[in-house]
């Protein structure tokens, strides 16, 4: 297929569906909003689009049709943005943990040691997810429904929440921890926070944190100081 | 005959699913790989997700078998917890064919699948969760500690077989082996553990 429209088309049948929450809606036809606002309007409509229809209908379910109902665009303009689905997710993803990862970075005082920043990165995580528990759907429960493309891609992102929190780690003398420990932690927390969407309990994943703290922190600093730490949260 | 007839379909649907996917298997695939026609497979499961739990059901039966037979059902909870994972970690190590079934595919299916893997995951923590009572409570541990745990290893070895890198699986045990008892035993106890376990089986 490829994208055979170098110029996207500036979507003239929007307001046949219903716009998804909390986006702008385009007004129809020719207007005077400028091809880079479009564009970026447009790829935007397309990526809520795909997060909220891998969240309703899992990563098979989700076909091109559902995602650009829920966008409220055409199949035509999908295609002038991607050249799959595959793309699309992949793309979405991305702009998810570039999110979450920016959200961890701006948490967390000046002055904190890394324990007390840990919390504050965990925090940050879960705010995101009760503000919009689709991305758990999205980026934690669907890829591994998905296939090993999918997970290998998640397992990227997972090392680049991981190297967030324990950013900042050395300067207070933490313990060395093998690879496949951190791996087993940060897959567990993820694990423990897709469960409780899963179950319709996302308006309480703030309840997690002082565990999630506390279970992360003790393989680095023992059991007494990791749940001080929780203790605070 | 049926009987006979289900095993080998199961045994090949092993094969077929671990090799292709879940997702892009067919009930074709899965008559053709076993021999027998589409007619006797749709008297034996209701379609491939049904075979697919049937799979994973026949896998963790020899999984659990392994892990019942390394652990002394008699001994101390974490004696049985410390062998049970090192004949966990032996046989995704032996058997990866089986294990991606257990461990990936399973999750790739529908809700019947996913209820059989709940079943598994419940089991394990349930275990692991009776070490609470060996603890002196000054204070309690965290409510979600064994299914971080548990789903945390699961993520670990998922991971591994993805990759086909689990040759040195084995090595793991000692530090996977000190996540899941210090919480209960706390350092120097779970180490004990953890070395009588270890020169047990090597020795």
């Amino acid at each position: 297929m490829g994208s055979q429209y170098r110029h996207p088309v500036p979507e003239r049948e929007a307001d046949k569906s219903g716009a998804p929450p909390g986006l702008p809606r385009l007004p129809p036809g020719r207007h005077g909003l400028d091809r880079d606002f479009v564009v970026k309007n447009q790829r935007d409509r397309l990526t809520a689009g795909i997060i909220a229809a891998v969240a309703r209908h899992g990563y098979h379910g989700a076909t091109v049709s559902k995602i650009v109902a829920e966008a409220g665009l055409s199949r035509k303009t999908f295609y002038s943005y991607f050249s799959s689905k595959e793309e699309c997710y992949l793309q979405a993803f991305d702009l998810i943990l570039d999110h979450l990862v920016a959200t961890m970075r701006e948490a967390g005082g000046e002055h904190e040691e890394w324990p007390a920043l840990v919390r504050d990165r965990i925090e940050a995580i879960l705010e995101t997810f009760i503000a919009n528990p689709d991305l758990v759907r999205f980026a934690v429960v669907a890829p591994v429904q998905a296939g090993d493309e999918m997970t290998a891609h998640q397992a990227v992102g997972m090392e680049r929440l991981l190297a967030e929190l324990t950013k900042d780690k050395q300067a207070d003398g933490a313990r060395r921890v093998s690879a496949a420990v951190e791996q087993a932690q940060i897959g567990g927390m993820m694990a423990v926070i897709a469960h409780r969407v899963e179950t319709g309990e996302e308006k309480r994943l703030l309840e997690l944190l002082p565990d999630l703290v506390e279970l992360f922190l003790t393989p680095f600093l023992g059991e007494a100081e990791a749940s001080s730490t929780a203790s605070l949260a | 005959m049926e009987d006979h007839q289900r095993t080998r379909v199961i045994a090949a649907a092993v094969g077929v699913f671990a090799e292709k996917g879940y997702p892009a298997t067919t009930v074709d695939d899965l008559v053709n790989a076993a021999r027998v026609g589409v007619g006797s497979f749709y008297a034996l499961f209701g379609g491939k997700e049904e075979c697919l739990v049937a799979a994973y059901e026949s896998v963790m039966k020899e999984a659990r078998g392994e892990a019942i037979a390394a652990a002394d059902g008699s001994a101390a909870w974490a004696h049985q917890v410390a062998a049970g994972l090192r004949a966990l970690l032996g046989w995704v190590q032996r058997e990866p064919i089986k294990a991606r079934i257990a461990l990936i595919e399973i999750q790739s299916a529908g809700p019947s699948a996913l209820e059989a893997r709940e079943e598994t995951l419940a089991e394990v923590t349930g275990f692991l969760a009776r070490g609470r009572e060996a603890r002196d409570l000054s204070r309690p541990l965290p409510e979600t500690l064994e299914q971080t745990t548990v789903s945390g290893i699961a993520w670990l070895l998922h991971r591994r077989l993805s990759t086909r890198d689990v040759a040195t699986l084995d090595s793991l045990y000692g530090e996977l082996a000190r996540l899941i008892l210090v919480p209960y035993l706390g350092e120097e106890w779970a180490e004990r553990e953890i070395a009588a376990r270890a020169g047990a089986l090597t020795g």
